[in-house]
């Protein structure tokens, strides 16, 4: 569907994209993931047809890119970061707008507007202008725009900033409904949490560069295994626990033990044998896999939000 | 608390240093244009003379020593003409007034200190120039009236001085406030030109124009758009100006209706392509509003919006003519008070087109649609 190549742009003497090059797969939901400032948002303007390169190319369904390259743009469906909308227009009037950019009138006007109206839970309020909107019906509409052309490529650039968790759960159910209905789209956050929840593969950019690309579990592998297990007790162990196996680490704090081990399946069994046998009674036992924080921790040496 | 809000309003004024200095040097930079023309500052006095243009058909002794009086005035810069050339250039609006001393004057001024009947002077006029033709009669009755006497002691004039308006379908109190209102239209016309820059500055801040881009539409399609949109309110706001004008202070359209829309339209298309040169070389709000409010408010008192062009020095005046301000309220003047007909639209109209042309090439050129972000 998408295949970027050998992408550069420099601004001065910023180096703000430095070689990207990535392909997204027809049908799945792609993540571009990184801090603020590390090249996402250029190499999205790139992708879109908003910005020229000073080097590489994009293709999109086998069509080239670029400011004039019309038969590319139409099958790109574009959400910018910011609610590039006209606040003192009705949400039909901003939508019946941007269609006419595409070419769309008449009936395939009204159809288009209907349905984005429809996907985005905006039909009721679709006269109204758009500065009565909360933001979470601003971030909706941001994107019931990109949908009236009906784009086999929806490219979303951080298109849940500001919104509450509420509103962030409808335009997730609004993405994974497009999603079904097989459209690819590409995801740029620097959230974790949503590039987990949304995304089958993730490239992960910093400085310019990516930095490392799979899908969700091969990036988890990256990082050595580091499975935490928290064990809460019905009370405070009175002696030193020892293990009959050999765990990372652990930590008594309380009634709560933490134990790193290597490998849940085989070493989860023995340690909790052992709790049981020191007559220590287990109220409740959690676990959780690598973050992808912490794989942008390993590959950076970073926090994402930094 | 309050010191701290105090603090942090200051912090936020004083931390875009170029739209500060840009604060500061528009009132500095109009207040030094407007010392330095009306306190001459670093000018030749000279540089200030009334221009007035003299019709000699009697070219008797009498009228050549009038002549000569007139010359040797300081303040006045004297022209002798025929009176076709006369009534033209007044027409025109290129001179305020010009002195016709018909056959038989001298004889008959003679005859006038002796006791005969008053000889005329007419003093053809432009009624939009009130002041200017006040202090042209002003400057002139004292060499005039020496000339006469032949250099003795002065008395009562033997001569009457007739007032005669050129080219006007309408009173010179109509004149005078059609030319007032075809400056402040001009004026709001590039006020309205600096809000539409805003306007599009913001949209730019929005990701609007980033979006829109992004759609399979040429950047020559979308600013064209842009222009048209804009003429179109620009026209809304010509059509507003003066149709309260001719409502409520009975404005005349004395010459051509055709050409009065003629010169509305380019008005309107010029000060639409200003709009999008403002926007494509500002960089935010702040500092292009400041250099906007600057250049608009120069151009309209060079283009002789707000005051007569005579009480500027003469390099101001010729400056006027690449001012596209000066282009359109010349044309909107002539198409009303001053009766003009079609054959004055095309230099006006070709005048605001290039104006138009000039920005447009610029605005396109240079235009920014994104505030890239890495």
């Amino acid at each position: 569907m998408l295949e970027v190549k050998d992408l550069r742009k420099r601004f001065g003497n910023l180096e703000a994209v430095k070689g990207v090059s990535f392909e997204v797969a027809k049908g799945i939901c792609y993540g571009l993931l990184g801090p603020n400032g590390a090249g996402k948002t250029t190499t999205i303007s790139v992708i879109v047809g908003t910005l020229e390169p000073d080097g590489g190319t994009v293709t999109v369904l086998g069509k080239r890119v670029g400011l004039d390259q019309y038969d590319a743009k139409r099958h790109i469906g574009y959400v910018p970061q910011e609610l590039a909308v006209y606040d003192e227009l009705s949400a039909k009037d901003n939508l019946r707008f941007f269609a006419s950019l595409y070419g769309l009138s008449g009936q395939a006007m009204t159809s288009a507007i209907d349905k984005a109206l429809e996907v985005t839970s905006l039909t009721e309020r679709a006269k109204e202008p758009v500065k009565r909107f909360s933001g979470g019906m601003k971030r909706r509409l941001n994107i019931g725009i990109a949908l009236l052309h009906s784009p086999e490529l929806l490219v979303l650039d951080e298109p849940t900033v500001g919104v509450d968790p509420q509103s962030r759960n409808a335009i997730f159910d609004t993405l994974r409904l497009l999603q079904d209905e097989g459209m690819t789209l590409l995801y740029t956050t620097h959230y974790m949490e949503e590039a987990e929840k949304m995304c089958q593969r993730v490239a992960v950019m910093d400085h310019g560069e990516i930095v490392a690309e799979d899908t969700i579990g091969g990036l988890q592998k990256l990082v050595p295994a580091k499975n935490c297990v928290r064990v809460e007790l019905d009370s405070a162990p009175t002696a030193p626990i020892s293990f009959p196996i050999e765990v990372k680490s652990h930590e008594v704090v309380d009634t709560t033990i933490t134990i790193e081990i290597d490998d849940l399946t085989t070493d989860l069994a023995p340690v909790l044998e052992t709790l049981r046998g020191q007559g220590l009674k287990i109220a409740a036992v959690e676990s959780h896999e690598t973050s992808l924080e912490e794989v942008f921790l390993h590959l950076t040496g970073k926090n994402l939000r930094d | 608390m309050l010191i701290e809000l105090i603090v942090k309003d200051l912090k936020v004024f004083f931390s875009d240093r170029r739209a500060l200095v840009i604060s500061m040097l528009v009132p500095i930079g109009i207040a030094c244009f407007m010392a330095g023309i009306f306190g001459n500052a670093g000018q030749s006095t000279q540089d200030a003379k009334l221009s007035l243009l003299v019709v000699d058909q009697d070219s008797s002794d009498l009228t050549k020593n009038v002549l000569d009086n007139l010359n040797k005035t300081r303040g006045l810069s004297v022209s002798v003409v025929s009176e076709e050339t006369a009534a033209g250039e007044i027409k025109d609006g290129k001179i305020a007034a010009a002195l016709v001393m018909r056959k038989g004057f001298g004889t008959q001024a003679e005859a006038a200190i002796t006791g005969g009947p008053k000889p005329v002077l007419d003093l053809l006029s432009d009624p939009s120039k009130g002041v200017e033709v006040q202090a042209i009669q002003g400057a002139m009755m004292q060499p005039l009236v020496a000339g006469v006497f032949g250099g003795g002691p002065a008395m009562k004039p033997p001569f009457e001085v007739r007032d005669q308006p050129q080219g006007v379908k309408t009173d010179s109190k109509g004149a005078t406030q059609a030319h007032v209102f075809a400056g402040m239209a001009v004026q709001g016309l590039l006020f309205f030109s600096i809000e539409a820059a805003m306007g599009i500055m913001r949209e730019r801040k929005l990701g609007i124009w980033k979006r829109i881009r992004a759609a399979p539409v040429s950047s020559m399609m979308l600013l064209l758009a842009r222009i048209a949109s804009g003429t179109v309110r620009a026209l809304a706001i010509l059509i507003g100006v003066f149709g309260f004008g001719i409502i409520a202070f009975h404005i005349k359209v004395g010459g051509s209706w055709i050409g009065l829309g003629l010169i509305a339209l380019a008005a309107a298309i010029m000060a639409s392509t200003f709009g999008i040169f403002v926007a494509a070389l500002g960089r935010n709000e702040q500092q292009s509003r400041g250099l906007a409010i600057f250049v608009v408010l120069t151009m309209t008192m060079l283009g002789g919006a707000w005051f007569p062009s005579f009480m500027m020095p003469d390099w101001v005046q010729k400056l006027s003519l690449v001012i596209p301000v000066k282009w359109a309220v010349d044309g909107f003047d002539a198409m009303t008070w001053r009766g003009s007909d079609l054959s004055t639209v095309p230099v006006a109209v070709g005048a605001l087109l290039v104006f138009a042309l000039i920005f447009g090439v610029i605005a396109l050129t240079r235009f920014r649609w994104d505030v890239e972000t890495a």
